[in-house]
């Protein structure tokens, strides 16, 4: 095992072990939640850090997710897991549909069209009472149960969501790591260069919805099934502009970047807790000021920290790459 | 037939605001390729000043109209200089996402100090509606409709006929040739941002006189000017002013004969089947 990869499984050893020393409800509550908000991060990170195309729709794949996994397993009766697989799907469809309408733009285009399908799903949700039961939304959703084990305590929903989070990361990380990712890159740093070479704008970005949108859809059943409740609340802009903080903080266009703005941004708003008013405006601040004065975000900062203390301990050994793989 | 004239009026009024919105967007899309996701928070803070106005200030309306454009214009320059400043020379993905920080703190901003109770500037416009070969209208109504069309005439007056105008029209066409002759572009940069602050704010003013003045009620204006600018093609004043009306009666219209709660869905579905048939706007001469 080399020096690159040991902050990864240290950082997942302490995942694993952590609820024997957690015995607060609430702090393993906000860590379910940061597990959902890894596998929302990582999907985005695909089109927005990698394609470097910006959607600002992607807790539309999120809500969908919860609504159509809630649905089979209200109305239908199927087994949580597989709604819960069924709901992937149905995002991966959805995304592809919505995919094929939007990524013939570019830039400023391709923003605006993912803020409109966002808002189309919203009001659609919200206005087909009958189904979606509208503005209220689901209650009652049951909890999932795997080989008779019904996961219902914030112990078991946190592993349960620890294994989907490390399933989408592995995941993400495989097809970055491949041909396909050194696509995204290419397309990212040079649309025209990377076309010459035969690499297709529409197809790569749309692996990249489509896997992103099916790991969201998984979260939003994995939240809608946690929290026994969901409505289009989960669509609104102020989702977006978390799971956008925690991309852009982290660290776009890296792997682990995503995954430690998750882990920051699921705890940063309890400790702003005692200033309550004032979280929204100073995450506005955090956002402007980040982007400005850190745009690659802490990734890069700390993987060169990391890679100096390698140095310092043992010399000769490969360090992490400096731009934070 | 009369109710379809009716609703054909009442979309052109609310059109025309839409219009006010979107000329300082697209002039600052155009010019600057600033992504404006705050543009909306303008218009929200045009409301709120103009309440605080006539209320702290015991202003009357027309009086307190020209205050709050004028210190949304003052703001437009105060935020152009700490914030919009250092975008000018980044991606566009970047300015969207500054500026979507902007749109959050500054709605949350005056949401704490505000609170979110919904509130109507008062004017001193009679609510007895009058009315016109069968159509009718409150005063107010038509108030709006007349400044905003002036407003819209002296715009492109400034644009056309005076030598900030030219200077504007030449940055857009080439900034490099335009600093090559003299013109501050950073200048132009900064009074154009101001302006479409200004005229931003201008219509929360109106459109706080007959609907609701809340913190959050520039979010889902943003994403509609938005939509109008890419229907008239970006950076297109006219191209702006056409699809203001356009979006005003197709909601209008819209709510009318096929189905209100979708009211806001319109703006999207226009702008989609335009980004697709047409991706550079109706018009698709690139002019300022």
């Amino acid at each position: 095992m080399n020096m690159k990869k040991l902050p990864v499984f240290v950082l997942l050893a302490v995942a694993a072990v952590l609820p024997l020393f957690v015995k607060s409800e609430y702090f393993m509550h906000i860590c379910v939640l940061a597990m959902m908000y890894i596998m929302l991060t990582q999907g985005l990170n695909l089109l927005t850090g990698y394609i470097g195309q910006l959607s600002l729709g992607h807790q539309t794949f999120l809500g969908l997710g919860g609504y159509a996994s809630a649905l089979l397993a209200i109305k239908l009766g199927v087994p949580v897991l597989l709604a819960m697989l069924l709901a992937g799907l149905f995002t991966v469809v959805c995304s592809f549909l919505i995919g094929l309408v939007t990524f013939r733009m570019r830039g400023s285009y391709f923003v605006i069209m993912t803020t409109a399908f966002a808002e189309i799903v919203r009001l659609v949700i919200n206005n087909s009472t009958a189904v979606t039961n509208g503005p209220m939304g689901l209650r009652e959703i049951p909890p999932p149960v795997i080989f008779g084990l019904i996961i219902k305590s914030k112990i078991s929903s946190y592993y349960f969501g620890l294994v989907l989070a490390v399933i989408t990361v592995f995941i993400c990380y495989r097809i970055v790591d491949s041909r396909t990712g050194r696509a995204f890159v290419a397309l990212r740093e040079h649309e025209a260069l990377a076309n010459s070479v035969g690499i297709s704008f529409a197809r790569y970005s749309m692996v990249a919805a489509v896997v992103g949108g099916f790991f969201a859809g998984i979260a939003g059943g994995f939240y809608a099934h946690y929290t026994h409740f969901i409505s289009t609340d989960v669509i609104t802009f102020s989702y977006t502009v978390t799971i956008l903080l925690m991309l852009i903080i982290g660290g776009k266009g890296t792997i682990m970047g995503p995954v430690l703005g998750a882990i920051i941004f699921s705890f940063v708003p309890e400790a702003l807790r005692a200033v309550d008013n004032l979280r929204l405006p100073i995450y506005g601040l955090i956002l402007m000021i980040s982007v400005l004065a850190m745009p690659k975000g802490l990734m890069p900062v700390l993987s060169r920290a990391y890679g100096r203390i390698v140095y310092k301990l043992a010399p000769g050994q490969k360090t992490p790459a400096a731009k934070g793989e | 037939m009369l109710e379809f004239f009716q609703q054909l009026a009442n979309g052109l009024i609310i059109g025309s605001t839409y219009a006010l919105l979107t000329i300082g967007l697209t002039m600052v899309f155009g010019l600057m390729q600033i992504l404006n996701y705050a543009h909306g928070e303008f218009y929200m803070l045009g409301g709120v000043v103009a309440f605080w106005v006539t209320q702290a200030l015991h202003l009357n309306f027309f009086l307190s109209i020209i205050v709050t454009v004028a210190i949304c214009f003052m703001l437009g320059l105060v935020f152009e200089r700490i914030l919009m400043r250092r975008l000018y020379e980044v991606p566009i993905v970047t300015t969207a996402i500054v500026t979507v920080g902007l749109s959050i703190f500054l709605q949350n901003s005056v949401f704490m100090l505000w609170g979110n109770v919904p509130r109507t500037i008062p004017t001193p416009f009679p609510l007895k509606p009058l009315t016109i070969g069968g159509l009718t209208f409150t005063s107010l109504r038509i108030f709006v409709l007349i400044v905003t069309i002036a407003v819209i005439v002296f715009t492109q007056i400034i644009i056309h006929r005076t030598k900030l105008g030219r200077a504007m029209r030449a940055t857009f066409q080439d900034k490099d040739v335009a600093a090559m002759t003299g013109i501050s572009i950073r200048k132009i940069y900064a009074l154009t941002f101001a302006y479409g602050s200004a005229l931003a704010g201008l219509a929360g003013v109106l459109c706080g006189s007959y609907l609701t003045i809340s913190p959050f009620m520039g979010s889902s204006v943003t994403t509609k000017a938005w939509a109008i600018a890419i229907v008239g093609g970006i950076g297109n004043i006219p191209g702006a002013i056409f699809g203001g009306f356009l979006l005003g009666v197709v909601e209008s219209l819209g709510a009318g004969y096929l189905s209100a709660a979708y009211k806001d869905a319109y703006s999207f579905i226009i702008v989609i089947l335009v980004l697709v048939f047409r991706p550079n706007g109706l018009f698709s001469k690139k002019e300022l």
